[in-house]
């Protein structure tokens, strides 16, 4: 039984002094970190995940419980003891641009200069070690401001990992991205605890990309419980459908998304096979249809997928009524007047 | 590895500072030539070289009118300089100069009590105040201005957000220059005079006794910015950032909050309130070497300020003429439209503190 | 169109306040001298006097009323301001125009400035003062008393007067000088409590006797204006006496005047009342080709080299001695004038407040004050001569 490198006991997380005097946004909560893995944090707009991450790096009191950093309280570390065990990278972007990235990531080393902030040879190695880990290497002499919003996140990653910490943790680090930047960074995320051996702890609402990267979830609801396991078993035991669950919306076990379950048009049979199946199911159910693959029963409509040399065709029938149609566009239209 | 460059952005750095150097000893000489007295080149030099045989009363201008202003200056200028760069970073916020956090209003109200106090106060024998002149108004100025930096302190401390810090001190000023603009409302037209000519600012009012106090206090509220950059940097980051990378928040900002007040503080103790200086020469420098680090910045902003300020004043004795104007008026006219420019730059786009 | 309009809002609020044109001084007539007047063909009138050195106000005698118009009553003024003095009970048919009416002779009065009080003494007038301003700068002895014991109150000045008690008070008159700026003016918070108000501007003029001269302007209001005229002949012949002691001197002292304040140091110009004084005196004033009659703000340098070697300093602010003035700034111990101890402050008589007595009856007696400064410059010619206005600082 591994020893885990951070750990909660009956942690209680929230404010005090905001409106009302003392707002307790988590409680009994137990959470454990190991070494070299990969969790996110997920979880419902205003479940408390920021204050959960402020809480766990320092940022924040904790309004009770404990917290154990490698066997010590957390209370207990000095602010540059604590450096050296956690570094963070924070949701927004930082407002200087002057600097070259060299500079940036050379910021990571501050625990370890002197007063007057001389860098060593090996604090400049670790420099290029950081940025090779993110993929930047090559970027060193830009300026900051001239990076794309990804260039600059892997940038504050790579001096997050310059600080040589025993974790890293993220808080909604890929909020401000566009998709492919967003794929990256989780990718990227994924890669140091799989291949580098950190710990990387990151909060995150990109659920689809959450589920493929991370070891394991924590995955915390509104009233401020966290369950943790791995995403599978989170989804298979129902725990994901339950807390994200709302008004029509619901988690797709199969396909592993979410749909907003609309049957308001009836039900609709459909025969086919493979991706064009797959993909006309999407469409039928994108206009209100629910879906039902079961052939033998079926009554009322019915829509049939057929290879054809030059792709696909859609035959849809009800009752003595039978049309044909060469591409779901028209197909759609046709059954939504 | 070291980086073979770790500056490329085509700024040759020595060589500016080089180039400032000797534009301030330039200015300085300029200064020292040209006043309202027409005094030749070679007679400078014999005074300040100790050689006799110079008419007594460019003697004495040069010793002990000019030397002492020029060095007034150059203090003046680092000192709000270096008090202006330090709230900016604090801030984080390009228009933020020394005074943002009420010091020259509280050291206003202390000149104002002291001018026009005493006809409310009802039996302060005023003239026994003005008979100690001058250094009566530093200390008052020093009173009050010592006054608000303890409440800022004070407070500084119980308050995490610096946002908050900023409103209050803009509160304190706001509230101080209330109560001047009612001792002014009450006040007969002379004592307002008197408080205004103070508020213009001057340089030239300093005497070498008073340099051997404004000259320590400056030196030690420098020697603590001097081990203020890498927590300046890191500031720069933000608060939360500045935190995890081990940075002793709270202490760092009581520090800085020491230094900027007491530099700015004291030279409006001594030569009154000046503006403009504390906020424009931060951004030349940031400018003139393209660069965001406290380690190069503190220098500059050192020698920039003390070349702005003299050059000021320069302008301020109006050569030629038996005039002079305040030091305010010259900094406000060329410092307006600077920090216009500073305000229309930042819509372009990201600039050396995109804030 | 909308952008458009508010620039040019913006454009009129901005430009608006600047165009308050300064007005140009307004010119009076040439006052007739004393020996034109005489020399017309109506019969030699005593009961009428005639303004020969003021320049800022002027007296007519008209059908059955005096007519006084001060000419320029504050800096900037565009109109002058006349009073239609009307003997008590009579009436005047003729078109008075803007003239304020005043009732003749008042038996009571608000004084503004403590100037006043002495001409309002030397017509036996004081006694009718029911109210000043302050009682803290006030040298007369007997007023100070009068606001102690509560016969005269004390009323301030400026948009803070207490007009509540000025009109339980009810003045026949209130004297009081003017600048034109709201912030600054007594006047206009009277005048809308419907008060008798007079503006003086006496300290514009800067001529000692021109400024002394006002006293006949006070007297008008009394009918007392024959008693002033001999008062002010009478010390006007012995200024000219005095004056007429140094007329020769060939060898004159040098002077200079003030302090520096912030380095600046702010000297009267050479046509100002401080400066014809000391002319006047005999006196060569350092900075008498200083244009204007306001003070200028002058480097302390220029004045270094100028001063330097001068021969007296006047008028030195609030020091009592050598030792409070080297304070102020040891750079003062350079000049010459310091090094033979040959500073005079015009402080001889002063409260405890600051108030000094030069600013009160020294502007109805410039003969002393002349005296005095003929006693500092060239002791010799006076002889025996105590000092009124001015001390030794030692």
């Amino acid at each position: 039984m591994k020893t885990p490198l951070l750990f909660t006991q009956n942690l209680e997380i929230g404010y005090v002094n905001g409106k009302p005097a003392r707002k307790v946004v988590g409680s009994e909560l137990n959470l454990e970190l190991f070494q070299g893995e990969f969790v996110c944090l997920v979880g419902p707009n205003g479940a408390g995940k920021s204050t959960l991450l402020r809480t766990l790096t320092g940022l924040q009191p904790s309004l009770g419980g404990e917290i154990l950093l490698s066997g010590k309280k957390l209370a207990q570390f000095s602010r540059k003891e604590l450096a050296n065990e956690i570094s963070v990278v924070l949701t927004s972007p930082i407002e200087v641009g002057a600097m070259t990235v060299n500079e940036l990531v050379a910021m990571g080393r501050f625990p370890f200069t002197g007063l007057f902030d001389r860098m060593s040879e090996r604090d400049w190695d670790v420099v290029r070690q950081s940025l090779e880990m993110v993929g930047m290497l090559g970027f060193e002499e830009r300026m900051v401001h001239k990076l794309s919003d990804g260039e600059r996140q892997k940038v504050m990653i790579a001096r997050a990992l310059a600080q040589e910490p025993r974790i890293l943790v993220l808080d909604e680090p890929t909020a401000y991205l566009d998709l492919p930047g967003r794929v990256s960074i989780m990718n990227l995320l994924h890669e140091l605890a799989r291949y580098h051996g950190k710990t990387v702890l990151t909060s995150t609402h990109d659920l689809d990309l959450a589920m493929r990267s991370a070891d394991r979830l924590w995955l915390m609801s509104p009233g401020g419980k966290i369950i943790n396991g791995s995403p599978e078993d989170l989804v298979l035991s129902g725990d994901f459908q339950r807390v994200f669950a709302r008004d029509r919306i619901s988690f797709d076990i199969m396909n592993g998304h979410f749909t907003v379950v609309d049957n308001s048009e009836g039900q609709v049979c459909l025969q086919g096979e493979g991706q064009a199946k797959v993909w006309t199911e999407r469409a039928l159910q994108r206009v209100g249809y629910s879906v039902s693959i079961n052939n033998e029963a079926c009554v009322g409509l019915r829509v049939v997928v057929s290879p054809v040399d030059s792709g696909y065709v859609w035959d849809v029938m009800e009752g003595e009524m039978k049309k044909r149609f060469f591409d779901i566009g028209s197909l759609v239209d046709y059954l939504r007047r | 590895m070291k980086p073979e460059k770790t500056n490329n952005t085509g700024v040759n750095r020595t060589g500016i500072f080089i180039l400032l150097g000797l534009l301030l000893l330039f200015v300085v000489a300029l200064n020292l030539t040209l006043g309202s007295v027409r005094i030749p080149l070679k007679e400078i030099f014999k005074v300040l070289f100790g050689q006799g045989g110079v008419k007594d009363s460019w003697v004495f201008i040069i010793q002990d009118y000019r030397l002492p202003k020029i060095v007034t200056a150059i203090l003046a200028g680092i000192a709000l300089s270096a008090s202006g760069l330090q709230m900016q970073t604090m801030f984080r916020n390009p228009l933020a100069d020394p005074f943002i956090l009420g010091i020259n209003s509280g050291a206003s109200l202390g000149v104002a009590v002291a001018i026009m106090g005493a006809g409310l106060a009802g039996g302060l024998f005023i003239p026994a105040l003005s008979a100690v002149g001058d250094l009566g108004l530093v200390a008052a100025a020093s009173v009050g201005a010592g006054a608000v930096m303890g409440l800022i302190l004070l407070v500084g401390k119980r308050v995490n957000n610096p946002t908050t810090l900023l409103i209050l001190g803009l509160m304190f000023g706001h509230a101080t220059s209330a109560l001047v603009s009612l001792l002014i409302y009450f006040s007969a037209p002379e004592k307002v005079k008197a408080y205004s000519i103070w508020s213009y600012g001057a340089f030239n009012g300093v005497t070498w006794d008073q340099l051997r106090v404004l000259f320590p206090v400056i030196l030690v509220a420098l020697g603590i910015l001097a081990f203020l950059p890498k927590g300046l940097n890191a500031l720069l980051l933000g608060e939360d950032y500045a935190k995890t990378m081990g940075l002793n928040v709270s202490r760092l900002r009581t520090l800085v909050l020491i230094s900027a007040s007491v530099l700015s503080g004291a030279i409006t103790a001594f030569c009154g309130p000046i503006g403009f200086i504390g906020v424009a020469v931060p951004h030349i420098a940031r400018n003139l070497f393209k660069t965001y680090n406290h380690k190069l910045l503190i220098p500059a902003v050192v020698l920039i300020g003390a070349i702005v300020a003299v050059a000021a004043d320069l302008i301020a004795q109006m050569p030629g003429t038996q005039f002079v104007l305040p030091i305010n008026v010259v900094t406000s006219l060329f410092g307006a439209p600077f920090v216009l420019w500073i305000v229309l730059k930042r819509k372009r786009g990201a600039t050396s503190f995109s804030v | 169109m909308k952008k458009i309009l508010t620039l040019l809002a913006v454009l009129i609020i901005i430009v608006l306040p600047a165009c308050q044109v300064p007005a140009a001084v307004v010119e009076t007539e040439e006052v007739p001298t004393l020996e034109a007047l005489t020399a017309t063909p109506l019969l030699e009138d005593t009961t009428q006097v005639t303004i020969d050195y003021a320049k800022n106000f002027t007296l007519e005698y008209k059908d059955g009323y005096k007519l006084l118009t001060v000419t320029l009553p504050w800096l900037g003024a565009t109109e002058p301001l006349q009073y239609a003095l009307i003997p008590d009970g009579a009436e005047v048919s003729e078109e008075l125009g803007n003239a304020v009416v005043v009732h003749t002779p008042i038996k009571s009065i608000v004084s503004l400035s403590s100037t006043y009080l002495p001409f309002l003494e030397q017509i036996g007038e004081l006694e009718s003062l029911i109210a000043i301003d302050t009682a803290d700068y006030i040298y007369n002895a007997d007023v100070r008393s009068w606001v102690e014991g509560g016969r005269v109150a004390s009323v301030g000045s400026g948009p803070t007067v207490d007009v509540e008690k000025v009109i339980e008070l009810d003045p026949d008159l209130i004297m009081t000088s003017a600048s034109g700026s709201a912030e600054w003016d007594t006047h206009p918070v009277l005048e809308q409590a419907g008060l008798p108000v007079v503006i003086n501007s006496d300290y514009l003029e800067q001529d000692p006797l021109g400024r002394a001269e006002w006293g006949k302007f006070i007297a008008a209001f009394y009918d007392k204006e024959v008693e002033a005229d001999q008062v002010f002949d009478a010390m006007a012949a012995r200024y000219e006496e005095a004056k007429a002691l140094v007329a020769d001197q060939t060898e004159k002292a040098t002077v200079f005047v003030n302090t520096a304040y912030e380095g600046t140091w702010y000297m009267p110009g050479g046509d100002s009342y401080a400066a014809i004084l000391l002319r006047d005196a005999g006196a060569d004033y350092l900075w008498s080709d200083l244009e204007g009659t306001g003070a200028m703000p002058i480097d302390f340098e220029v004045v270094v080299e100028r001063a330097k070697d001068a021969d007296f300093w006047l008028n030195v602010g609030f020091a009592s001695d050598l030792a409070s003035l080297a304070a102020m700034d040891p750079r003062y111990a350079d000049f010459k004038a310091y090094q033979d101890g040959n500073i005079f402050n015009n402080n001889a008589r002063m409260t405890d407040m600051g108030g000094t007595d030069y600013f009160e009856s020294g502007t109805a007696n410039p003969d002393a004050v002349l005296r005095d400064l003929i006693a500092v410059f060239y002791p010799e010619l006076l002889g025996e001569h105590e000092f009124s206005f001015y001390r030794q600082l030692q």
